[in-house]
């Protein structure tokens, strides 16, 4: 007999089997009868010997063996009827799985790509970042040749060290100037890091040499971008500022290193630069021998930097700690939130299940009655509550897809690698576990408990059997629990909430509207020269000044919130006490000032008559001012800035301007004359009547007009510079906004579920309320009572863990504290209302009770 | 309702059927009173078990079964021994009678232990 054949011709059979025992029976009734009996009596006779004919045939089909698939489909069939007689149960928790699924998935997901997944090097685990430190101004800093190469030359820790240093190139090919980034690299860098070119070789040592021939290694974007992927790239020319050098080979796509580079050049050290120890300017990566850990090396450098260095000491740091060490709690965070939604939406499936399961007592006790065993319904509830699941599942994949692809059109650019952030199926199938879990925990649980004992009581009170002041006990505690969990979620939400507005009502000192920032760096071949530089940046200022829309037009090496220098500062007739104080460095030209709208607050701005003729010059901000001059006039008084070193004297005190970021305190600010100290990168600032975007493009052009091979890189108006600068600050809130939501709108559905439950339960008591003269005000007052009972229980569980949960939140929050009492009542008073609310049907609903209808129904 | 057990262990009556239908083609009705009758009485088969047991053998492909009209003119489905089947009858049979020696021989001994 086929198992095919079995399978499909399923209807047939059953027919048969039917048409065969009843064949059984009717012959033996004609025994029966013909010895004399009489029909009815036959009948009986003859169905009691062959026994229950379901029992029978539910035998035979077990003989037939492919029952538990049978037997599955006709599960599958009946839970999908069952689910779509109630839709609102259906569709609520589909819903809230989905929700609870697709959130924790797709910050699982981002969570993967940005912090767990290794770095596309060979074995990330061995390399570390070398730099170099002077505390306190400077945490962080560059190394320098001569320092690098006694570390080479001294350190055991490591089996092999490079050095790099990022550079922008003007890259002219094909009459279209482009800015790019790239870097100057040692030879051995790309073996190092363990990556190998898909095309060509890497440089060779002979080529990281002063003087040697120049020679490059393109990027895979920009060899498909500029070069359009053309294989027979090798040994062809490209120009970069005015220099020509030869392709060597082409990197892989995902090797992007240091910062998105673009192109490499060896590094070859020149005679000047490594003349002074102190002459920082570049980067160093190492890896470690096999049994040597960053601490070891760390304590290496330790001691070695004291016997080569003065004050500068060594940094060993790891590569992850490096990438992504300062947005791991930020994440972290994240994840609890996401977290937090996941058990949300368990708590509130399994509270949906268990009233379901009161709804279908009667049902289950019908079945028993029928002869139904007991693994056969629980297998039925089993298959129903996978069902829902898989399609809770299912809806929640849909949902984090969507999430991720958000991700990956939108990346926060403060956050390495989130725009490779794809789906982790780990993350998913970890959720979805989860949510089956509950699903099946809390579904079968009825099945499980049923005993034949209670199917006549079951029957009868159809639905009120005793059992269920069990489960509304375990219903009140499941919402008390997830309203504590959606407490604590939106007070970290209420938290960063706050945080961002503090920030945002931080005076910047400038103005930041209707302002363009555009990027310049002119190339050193042509550019050496400064009075050149002066040239190029007074033309383009005349320019400018010319255009119809602009209002006034400086330039600056620096600019609040995207670039700065540090210099040393010392001051005249003082010494010692200052060494490590650094400020900002800003070479301006007399009108950025204006530009920028700073405050004037002593003595003078610069003017055109401050040039290289006349006597040198600085502002300072009025940090500066107060902290060094608390009791005098600042005017007049002199002032050394670090490199070259010579006196310059203050002429004006302007007001402070945010320039790391909103969060970190102004340091001290220095101005100087553009014409008395120019740069070869600086940026030129319009001021505008309005939409300063759209004048990029002109300010490109006038750039070309002066020198033709000379692109702009960025161009940003300021406020989306100060908007960038929050970035990571709006990203929190957002993320943390839409799952408080979530929570919320989560436990309003528990809530209202147990409290409708509760009032279907009471009807009888609230009939008999109101035939002793309850009025519906009494009824009403009785249900939302019960239900902010439920809620403040919940409120005050949240309250107590979220003060002690979110002393970790101290180091993200900005003006305010981790238990900000304003934040924490406002939350308390929202889930209160939100309660009140989805209490208001079910309390609406009571007081509609017809109490003679209500005393009749049992 | 609860169905009764078999006297019979499930083995025998396999056997037992397969035996009956070796003799020709016949219907589950016909079964079940050959046995009774061949038996006189003794082997009762519960009638409930007769048909999970014949499917199961059908399953197994021991039996085949059609759908042919009886002598009243219904419709029955008639059993009859597959090539298969009737190796396993043989089988079977053997290893019944050499248990039923052995069985015999013990409790001969027994009784002769005495001595």
């Amino acid at each position: 007999m086929n198992w095919w054949r079995r399978l499909w011709f399923r209807k047939k059979m059953e027919v048969e089997l039917e048409k065969e025992l009843r064949f059984h029976l009717e012959e033996h009734m004609a025994e029966l009868i013909a010895q004399g009996l009489d029909p009815k009596e036959a009948r009986r006779r003859a169905s009691l010997t062959l026994g229950g004919p379901e029992q029978v045939k539910e035998k035979c089909r077990d003989a037939r063996g492919t029952r538990w698939l049978e037997d599955l489909w006709q599960d599958l069939r009946y839970g999908s009827r069952m689910l779509l007689k109630s839709p609102g149960f259906t569709a609520t928790a589909i819903i809230t799985l989905a929700l609870g699924i697709g959130a924790t998935t797709a910050m699982f997901s981002v969570l993967n790509s940005v912090v767990v997944r290794p770095l596309p090097f060979h074995e990330p685990d061995r390399l570390v970042m070398l730099e170099e430190k002077w505390l306190p101004r400077f945490p962080r800093f560059e190394t320098s040749p001569l320092d690098f190469l006694s570390w080479k030359a001294e350190c055991q820790s490591y089996a092999d060290m490079a050095a790099f240093a990022p550079v922008f190139f003007n890259l002219n090919e094909a009459d279209l100037p482009e800015r790019i980034a790239g870097a100057r690299v040692n030879a051995n860098l790309t073996e190092l890091l363990g990556v190998s070119p898909i095309l060509g070789r890497v440089f060779m040592t002979e080529e990281d040499a002063a003087g040697a021939n120049p020679v490059a290694l393109l990027g895979h974007s920009l060899w498909q971008r500029r070069f359009g992927a053309n294989p027979q790239i090798i040994g062809r020319a490209v120009r970069m500022n005015g220099l020509l050098f030869t392709v060597v080979g082409v990197m892989p796509p995902t090797f992007r290193f240091p910062l998105d580079a673009e192109i490499w050049i060896p590094m070859s050290f020149t005679p000047a630069e490594l003349k002074s120890r102190n002459n920082h300017f570049i980067w160093a990566v190492g890896r470690l021998k096999p049994s040597v850990t960053p601490q070891q090396a760390q304590s290496e450098m330790d001691i070695l930097m004291p016997r080569i260095q003065g004050v500068w000491r060594g940094r060993v740091v790891s590569f992850a700690n490096h990438y992504i060490g300062d947005v791991r709690l930020t994440l972290s965070i994240m994840m609890g939130a996401a977290g937090l939604v996941l058990l949300i939406a368990c708590v509130n499936i399994a509270n949906l299940l268990i009233a379901r399961s009161a709804t279908r007592q009667r049902e289950l006790s019908l079945r028993m009655a029928l002869g139904a065993t007991r693994e056969r319904i629980v297998r039925q509830f089993l298959t129903e509550t996978t069902l829902l699941s898989f399609l809770g599942g299912a809806a929640g994949l849909l949902v984090a897809f969507s999430a991720i692809a958000l991700v990956r059109r939108w990346p926060l650019p403060a956050i390495h690698r989130i725009e490779e952030t794809s789906l982790d199926p780990y993350a998913l199938v970890l959720t979805f576990l989860l949510a089956i879990g509950t699903g099946v925990l809390f579904g079968l649980s009825p099945a499980l408990r049923q005993s034949r004992s209670d199917l006549q009581d079951a029957l009868k009170s159809g639905g009120r059997a005793a059992g269920s002041a069990a489960r509304t006990q375990i219903r009140s505690s499941l919402v008390i629990a997830e309203t504590a969990l959606a407490v604590v979620l939106l007070i970290v939400a209420g938290l960063f909430m706050k945080s961002l507005w503090r920030l945002l009502d931080v005076p910047l000192g400038f103005n930041s509207q209707n302002v363009l920032a555009v990027d310049i760096n002119l190339p050193r071949t042509t550019y050496l020269e400064p009075f050149k530089q002066v040239q190029f940046a007074d033309r383009l200022v005349d320019r400018l000044k010319s255009v119809p829309g602009s209002e006034v037009v400086g330039v600056s090496t620096g600019v609040p919130l995207l670039a700065i220098g540090d210099v040393g500062i010392a001051f005249d007739g003082r010494s010692g006490e200052l060494s490590g104080t650094t400020a900002n460095y800003y070479q301006v030209s007399p009108d950025y000032l204006r530009v920028m709208q700073i405050r004037l607050v002593r003595g003078r701005l610069l003017t055109e008559q401050d040039s290289t003729t006349s006597p040198p010059v600085v502002l300072i901000n009025e940090t500066m001012a107060r902290r060094f001059f608390p009791d005098e006039d600042p005017i007049g008084k002199r002032l050394d800035i670090s490199g070259p070193t010579y006196m310059r004297e203050i002429v004006g005190v302007v007001g402070d301007v945010k320039q790391e970021s909103l969060r970190t305190p102004t340091p001290p600010q220095v101005y100087e004359p553009f014409s008395q100290k120019p740069g070869r990168s600086f940026y030129v600032l319009l001021r505008v009547s309005a939409n300063p975007a759209q004048f990029a493009e002109t300010v490109r052009q006038e750039v070309r007009a002066i020198d033709n091979a000379q692109p702009i890189s960025e161009a940003l108006t300021m406020e989306a510079i100060v908007a960038r600068s929050l970035t990571r600050d709006r990203f929190s809130v957002l993320i943390l906004g839409a799952f408080g939501c979530l929570a919320l709108i989560l436990a309003a559905v528990g809530i209202y579920g147990v409290i409708a439950y509760s009032v279907d339960q009471r009807t009888n008591e609230i009939g008999v309320r109101m035939a002793l003269g309850a009025e519906g005000a009494d009824v009403m007052r009785m249900v939302l009572r019960e239900g902010l009972r439920l809620a403040i229980s919940g409120i005050a569980i949240g309250l107590l863990i979220s003060a002690v949960a979110t002393r970790v939140l101290g180091a993200v929050l900005f003006g305010i504290s981790s238990t900000d009492p304003l934040t924490f009542g406002a939350i308390a008073l929202l889930l209160c209302l939100v309660a009140l609310l989805a209490c208001w049907i079910p309390a609406r609903r009571a007081t509609k009770v017809d109490p003679m209808i209500a005393l009749r129904t049992d | 309702m609860k169905s009764t057990k078999s006297d019979l262990p499930q083995g025998t009556l396999d056997l037992l059927i397969l035996k009956v239908v070796a003799l020709g083609p016949v219907h589950g009705y016909a079964i079940a009173q050959r046995l009774d009758q061949v038996s006189r009485g003794v082997v009762q088969v519960p009638q409930g078990s007769l048909y999970p047991a014949l499917h199961r053998l059908e399953n197994r492909d021991l039996l085949a079964a059609d759908w042919k009209a009886t002598e009243t003119g219904r419709e029955a489905k008639f059993y009859r021994l597959t090539r298969k089947g009737r190796a396993q009858l043989e089988t079977d049979a053997a290893s019944w009678q050499r248990l039923i020696e052995a069985v015999g021989l013990i409790l001969r001994m027994s009784e002769g232990g005495a001595k």
